[in-house]
């Protein structure tokens, strides 16, 4: 029940990274089952071994005294990240496949992995990437439109290029709002 | 040759058990085989040109038709030989992609060859099931149809088969007759005599076969290579001419260590004797000798080959043409149309089905309990036809019965039977493609599927997959599902079939940590990157290496892990998503430092330690310890060190080059805008210099240019970021400076920085030599281990001026970190002290300048200058209360005051006692400029700044006004009214004036003021007549005069007095400094906002510094002990008078005359003349007041007494009195009495009726007056308004003692001034 947005700027580098819980309770079993494709579903952050990036070199104890270089000092929120970022990256590809053959420019359930499914929106020349674990689309939509009238917004500064990033904290805070509504 | 890829078609082909005689495997192994399967195992492929008659009985022929020849034990007694369980199939996988170096590029090969090989002996398909049985007896046997006989029933009796739900009996039986030459020599007629006995008896499906025709020694031919592949040889059998030992050798070596065609025993020969001991029939053997075939001639091998062309073309094919076709029967008995389905629908429900093949006796649905089929069950047997149509390559008909069994299996909740059906059924719409057909041309290009039918295929696989994996823990390895998906896959390549392919590769792969799982996602990221424009699949490429570098680490296949983290670096590398990089990097770090290389290590952990503001706070922490683990391995290898000493930087600088900035040891005021009103000062001492020695171009130290004296410690600032969000220590910071010999630099021993924490550190540097140093490194320890330097480069400014610095960015050298040492350089300290921070303003302060050598040589000769002109100055001893007779009437440019002649030796300190007088009320910024020499023969000039600030407080206000005084017309009276601002309790000491005409007398009162409270006195003025001054400022006003008539300000000087005379008792010379400075910057003030477009320096040369007609007022006043004075400036008691008459004459007259209309190129500068015009002629000097004074006198206060009764009317004399108070000019004047008005409006006041002239006029000089006396008419007691007469004045110079030149003229009416006359009565 977790959400991760990436704006990618035309060159691929991510302008805007945010990563937010969902607002809504989440939906009983049916809905959640009917979310789930017939693949299994485990968690890239709960399973033991699940996850593909997580636990890094517990088997690596080989070289000596690597207590410290074991990974313990990576917290679990940089590993989310990690994993985030290269899924949505990732999903990059799919997304340009995509854009070539349909017109519209919310792209929905363009890519999975594990339980993350991947939805986009192509504004212009930059795109939104959504990484989210439960299927809603109509509500994605409306978020990516509200994602996309605050990124106008942020264009129409005439300092403000495709390609620099956004740290300004009111457009974050928009698209939290934006998420509270709609996700 | 198109057909369905090898491997697909080879691991899926027929299965022949081997059965045999003792004597025949006595025969094998002297060739080096273990038995008859193996014998023939190199020709298995051997049937080409196969003849097959599909299920709608259209022949085709297909290139090849391999077979298995397994051993009967494997397959009947103990299926578990036939090949390894899973776990051991993953180990083995495991070991051997380890034992192959990445850059082989044998991962996949090997693990697809085991994957496939691996099939075990299962009930939901029949693939590993037994086609037919080959039965070999030799005829060294003593009885071998006796042995035949008791092999077939070996091979018929129900406990000689171990599973339950194998057909092992509908299987074709073959008979081979097998004539060891070697033993029973080459008479053949035994061994055709046996054969037609085995045919009488067994039908016709019977050979005979020669083997070990080789009888003559043979050299032993060299050891063939027996290492383990992955390839599948499909030898040629040899022609007698071709015969060689060590190649047939070869070629059994190579079949028999092929991991595909014979699994068991490559894995068991490369996994040691433990594995082969375990084999049944091993433990009577010899260690297996490493020469195959050494008693095979030629002729042997196309013997063995015909065999199994013999074998398929005849005796297999045909079988199992005709089991298709009779199964097919039974098949669509059951389950033909719509009566068909309801007939499966209503078995379900009754348990029995009609037309079963075998009814009654056993039951015939699926066994949930242990999960299979009996082999009686139609569904079974539809298996069976579904494979052997498979293998037949009849495609479309095999799909078509896996697609119903499919949807039967799923009925009866048989998953794994389901999973095995829907792949077969994928599998088959898969090689239905036409690519496959035998008849495509090899040439031919594959047209691709439509995205439907693509979509089709991989749901299929994607729903085998799942079901395996849904059936099993999710950790756990599926080689079902990697089987089926290598399979496809490989199916897929041939076609270049790309599309989603690395998807269902990772979804194959599943989710356990497993080599093969490694393998696969590995593969899915060389097929991404296939098909498609080039660009696309990269990320995903990435992406998939990286999750497949996870696994390999997990399975412990660290090199290849490497490899893979390696290739996805390079594109995570350069894309900016930081922390997925950064996981790759700590990763790459982790197992280089693990694999020792510590070096590569450090590599990869200094990448992770560049400036993110993204990550999680304190998050590079770890890699910073981790990187120190990793340089104490490092350091502990010195060559290692030293050879990656260039790649070692940390991504990150530390120090701030462009903030880096040296600082002079004192002079620490230089930088920004004061630096300005240095150079001012400066500017002032050169152009007024008088000094000895030759004259210097600057003074002030070059802010460009650092110059320290030899031995001087300068500071070093450096500006510390740490980049990290964790905190970091630097120690053993020093810096590296250019050329190194004779510098002390200190070295700071430790620093601690908090994340993103920017601090300033000073670094003192005393150069003991005279030279030119430049700051090039700094040198520090990062985190206490990691050596740093970093170059302290600094770009200077851009230059434009080719065009090639235009079109590339060029800077000039930088110099501000590059310090010039001088040998011996003078030096001065200079600082002011005992000074209160805050006086009165004009209050006269005492205090000190400390003048103190630093420098190395005697300094002599101290001057000073200041912004503030004259507001301080040195102490006199000696007290002057004398008065002055003269001052000095010229603006002074501001000079270098000397301060101390005499020479200061080096470190000696010297303190001259200065006065500092308080100006106006504000905050002063006192900047003063020293100037001092070294003695010698050739004297040098320095210069050193010093600033001092000093709050002026308000004291008194003082507001003064101008009265006529009633005596003469050039005498008046100032009122004056002081009023105590300040907080203490003041005493005015006295008021004097300041004037070349206006003689005032000093007033002398010791008036006390509290605080707020007001004084008020008058102080008479006249004017002083003896006096000399030049009222007009002729000098003045000739150099305007050129001036605007547009000769440049730079020719133009007025020849003024330098000193003028000062009327009366005035200023005595104790205050006359202070009184100057005040009044110049009074007067330059005055000026510049008079004349805007003159320089001040200009002005200085135009004007003097007091002007004739100005009075200025100087009040003194104390405190208890302090005193100070207050000045008031510029008071004029006279009217003004217009000085530029004549240059109005001058220039009117050119305008006229038309021809100075002098024309400019720049509008500014037309305007600037235009502003200089206006501020000559209109400005200031052209101001002119009316200098007519009119008292009206009559009668006493206003009042006449008259007696009417006397005399009835009378004639008053009314007194007019006019005075001409210009100093200087001559007045007409025209006096019109009014004539009694009939029409007054007020009628309590009578008008006046004069009588007699009317009109009066005259003439006054200067300074005169006159008085007219008219005579009023009165004849009653009544109130008379003496107003209404009109004054018409002119000022006008008199030429030639005759002419009269109008100068300027005024018109006034006299105001109501009422007369009362009363009666005396």
């Amino acid at each position: 029940m977790s959400f991760y947005l990436a704006i990618v700027s035309p060159l691929d580098s991510p302008l805007f990274e945010l990563s937010f819980p969902s607002a809504k309770p989440p939906p009983g079993t049916a809905s959640s089952a009917a979310s789930t494709s017939s693949f299994p579903s485990w968690s890239t952050f709960t399973a033991s071994n699940g996850s593909d990036l997580g636990a890094d070199g517990q088997t690596g104890k080989t070289g000596g005294n690597l207590g410290l270089l074991s990974g313990e000092t990576k917290t679990g929120p940089e590993r989310d990240r990690a994993m985030c970022q290269m899924i949505a990256h990732k999903s990059l590809d799919s997304v340009e496949e995509m854009m070539e053959g349909t017109g519209s420019l919310y792209l929905k359930n363009i890519d999975r992995h594990n339980e993350w499914t991947v939805s986009a929106f192509i504004a212009t020349s930059v795109k939104f990437v959504l990484l989210h674990d439960i299927k809603n689309d109509d509500g994605i939509r409306l978020f990516f439109l509200d994602v996309w009238e605050s990124y106008v917004k942020i264009l129409l500064n005439p300092f403000h290029t495709v390609n620099t990033p956004i740290r300004n904290p009111m457009f974050e805070s928009k698209i939290r709002a934006s998420a509270k509504r709609n996700l | 040759m198109p057909s369905p890829p090898l491997s697909i078609v080879q691991s899926l082909s027929p299965r022949i058990a081997v059965l045999t005689s003792q004597d025949v495997i006595q025969s094998c192994e002297a060739n080096g085989c273990r038995g008859l399967e193996e014998l023939l195992r190199p020709w298995e492929g051997g049937a080409e040109r196969v003849s097959i008659l599909s299920s709608t009985l259209t022949p085709t022929i297909h290139p090849t038709f391999p077979l298995r020849f397994v051993s009967f034990e494997s397959v009947y007694v103990n299926p578990t030989l036939s090949a390894p369980n899973p776990d051991i199939t993953v180990d083995l996988i495991s070991s051997f992609v380890g034992a192959k170096k990445p850059e082989e590029e044998q991962h996949y090969p090997l693990t697809r060859s085991l994957l496939l090989s691996s099939r075990p002996l299962a009930s939901h398909e029949t693939f590993n099931h037994p086609v037919g049985i080959l039965y070999a007896v030799s005829t060294a046997t003593l009885d071998p149809l006796g042995m035949l006989n008791k092999l077939h029933t070996q091979s018929t009796a129900t406990a000689a088969q171990n599973v339950p739900w194998m057909d092992g009996n509908t299987v074709l039986r073959f008979y081979v007759v097998i004539h060891d030459i070697s033993t029973m020599g080459d008479d053949m007629a035994t061994a055709h005599e046996l054969l037609a006995n085995v045919k009488k008896a067994y039908g016709p499906h019977s050979t005979l076969l020669v083997i070990n025709s080789q009888i003559e020694h043979r050299e032993p031919p060299m050891s063939p290579d027996i290492s383990t592949h992955s390839s599948i040889p499909l030898p040629r059998p040899f022609t007698p001419e071709q015969s060689n030992p060590s190649a047939l050798s070869q070629v059994y070596a190579s079949a028999l260590s092929s991991l595909t065609l014979s699994p068991m025993a490559a894995a068991s020969a490369s996994l040691g004797e433990t594995a082969v001991s375990n084999t049944p029939f091993s433990p009577s053997r010899p260690v297996r000798r490493k020469l195959y075939g050494s008693k095979l001639s030629a002729e042997d091998t196309q013997r063995l080959a015909a065999l199994v062309r013999e074998l398929v073309g005849q005796s297999l094919v045909p079988w199992m043409e005709a089991r298709v076709r009779e199964w097919n029967e039974v098949y669509h008995a059951n389950r033909r149309g719509i009566t068909g389905r309801l007939f499966g629908a209503g078995r379900k429900f009754f348990g029995s089905r009609p037309n079963s093949p075998a009814p009654g006796t056993s039951p015939t649905g699926y066994n949930a309990v242990k999960g299979y089929y009996p082999m009686s069950a139609v569904e079974a047997l539809s298996r069976r036809l579904a494979d052997f149509a498979f293998m037949l390559r009849d495609y479309k008909f095999a799909g078509g019965v896996y697609d119903s069994l499919r949807k039967d299996f799923a009925q009866d909740r048989a998953w794994r039977y389901a999973a095995g059906a829907t792949e077969m059924y994928g599998l088959c719409q898969l090689l239905s493609h036409p690519f496959f057909l035998p008849s495509s041309p090899p040439t031919m290009k594959p047209i691709p599927f439509t995205n439907l039918q693509h979509v089709e295929i991989t749901s299929w696989l994607e729903q085998a997959v799942t079901a395996y994996h849904q059936h099993a823990p999710a950790t756990h390895i599926q080689l079902d599902a990697l089987r089926i998906t290598v399979l496809y896959y490989e199916c897929w390549k041939m076609i270049g079939e790309w599309r989603a392919v690395g998807a269902a590769l990772v979804k194959g792969a599943g989710e356990a940590d497993e080599v093969p799982s490694a393998v696969m996602i590995e593969e899915a990221a060389a097929a991404d990157v296939k098909g498609g424009k080039s660009s696309n699949g990269k990320r995903r490429r990435a992406f998939h290496l990286a999750l497949a570098a996870r696994r390999y680490e997990t399975a412990g296949l660290k090199t290849y892990s490497r490899r893979c983290l390696e290739r996805a670096s390079q594109l995570y590398r350069i894309s900016p998503w930081t922390s997925a990089q950064d996981r790759i990097e700590y990763s790459l770090g982790r197992q280089a430092y693990t694999l020792g290389e510590s070096d590569v290590a450090v590599e990869h952990f200094l990448r992770l330690l560049r400036r993110e503001d993204t990550g999680v706070p304190g998050s590079q922490a770890g890699p910073l310890q981790d990187m120190a683990q990793a340089y104490e391995q490092l350091a502990a290898r010195p060559e290692l060190l030293a050879e990656s000493y260039e790649k070692l930087k940390l991504p990150t600088p530390v120090f701030d080059s462009e903030k880096t900035r040296i600082i002079p040891s004192s002079e620490s005021s230089y930088s920004g805008k004061s630096r300005e009103k240095w150079t001012e000062l400066e500017g002032q001492v050169l152009s007024t210099w008088d000094r000895k020695g030759k004259k210097p171009m600057t003074l002030l130290p070059d802010a460009k240019r650092i110059v320290v004296g030899e031995g001087e410690t300068f500071q070093v600032e450096l500006v510390a970021v740490n980049p990290l969000n964790s905190p970091v220590v630097l120690t053993d910071i020093t810096l590296t400076i250019d050329p190194t010999e004779d510098i002390t630099v200190e070295t700071i021993s430790e620093i601690s920085l908090e994340p993103y924490e920017t601090r300033v550190i000073s670094l003192s540097v005393t150069p003991s030599w005279a030279s030119t140093i430049h700051l090039s490194n700094v040198t520090f320890l990062f985190h206490r281990f990691f050596p740093c330097v970093q170059a302290l480069t600094k770009k200077g400014r851009r230059l434009h001026g080719t065009k090639a610095q235009r079109l590339n960015p060029t800077y000039a050298e930088d110099t501000s970190l590059t310090v010039n040492v001088t040998s011996s350089r003078a030096g001065l300290h200079v600082e002011l002290e005992g000074f209160p921070d805050r006086a009165y303003a004009g209050e006269e302060v005492e205090g000190r300048i400390r003048l103190f050598n630093r420098g190395k040589t005697q300094v002599e000769n101290v001057g000073m200058i200041w912004n503030h002109v004259g507001l301080i100055r040195r102490k006199e001893d000696t007290k002057h209360s004398d008065t002055p007779f003269s001052i000095p009437n010229l603006i002074q440019p501001n000079t270098v005051m000397s301060i101390y002649q005499d020479k200061i030796s080096p470190g000696e300190e010297r303190e001259i006692p200065v006065i500092i007088t308080l100006s106006n009320p504000r905050i002063m910024d006192m900047l003063g400029l020293i100037t001092f020499s070294n003695p010698g023969d050739d004297p040098q000039t320095f210069a050193t700044t010093v600033s001092y600030q000093i709050e002026s407080l308000p004291i008194i206000n003082v507001e003064a006004q101008v009265r006529l005084c009633e005596k003469t017309p050039l005498e008046f009276a100032i009122i004056l009214e002081t009023t105590n601002m300040s907080s203490e309790i003041l005493q005015i000491d006295g008021v004097k004036g300041v004037s070349p005409i206006w003689e005032t007398n000093p007033v002398q009162s010791f008036e006390t003021l509290f605080p707020n409270q007001v004084l008020r006195s008058i102080i008479p003025v006249k004017k002083e007549l003896s006096t000399k001054t030049d009222l007009c400022q002729s000098a003045t006003i000739e150099a305007l005069s050129k001036l605007v008539q547009g000769q440049p300000l730079d020719e133009i000087s007025a020849s003024l007095d330098s000193s003028t005379s000062i009327a009366g008792p005035s200023i005595s010379t104790d205050d006359l400094p202070s009184y100057l400075a005040a009044r110049r910057s009074h007067r330059l003030q005055q000026l510049t906002s008079s004349f805007p477009t003159i320089s001040s320096i200009s002005l200085a040369k135009l004007f003097p510094l007091i002007e004739p007609l100005d009075l200025d007022l100087v009040i003194k006043y104390s405190i208890s002990d302090r005193q100070g004075q207050i000045f008031i400036h510029s008071l004029h008691p006279s009217p003004a008078f217009s000085l530029v008459e004549e240059i109005r004459k001058t220039i009117n007259i050119a305008i006229a005359s038309g021809n100075k209309s002098t024309r400019t190129m720049y509008e500014e500068t037309s305007r600037l003349r235009q502003v200089l015009m206006d501020s000559v002629l209109d400005g200031v000097l052209a101001k002119e007041d009316d200098p007519v004074q009119v008292r009206i006198r009559v009668g006493e206060r206003g009042k006449v007494k008259h007696d009417f009764k006397q005399n009835v009317a009378k004639k008053l004399p009314v007194n007019f009195e006019i005075s001409n108070s210009s100093p200087l000019l001559p007045v007409r004047w025209i006096l019109k009495l009014p004539r009694p008005s009939t029409t007054s409006l007020d009628n309590t006041l009578s008008p006046a009726q004069y009588t007699g002239l009317l009109t009066r006029k005259g003439t006054l000089k200067a300074g005169e007056k006159e008085e007219v006396i008219a005579d009023l008419w009165i004849h009653e007691p009544c109130s008379i308004d003496l107003g209404g007469w009109e004054l018409s004045t002119e000022t006008g110079d008199v030429v030639d003692g005759l002419d009269w030149v109008v100068r300027n003229s005024w018109n006034r009416t006299g105001d109501e001034k009422i007369l009362h006359v009363e009666d005396i009565a």
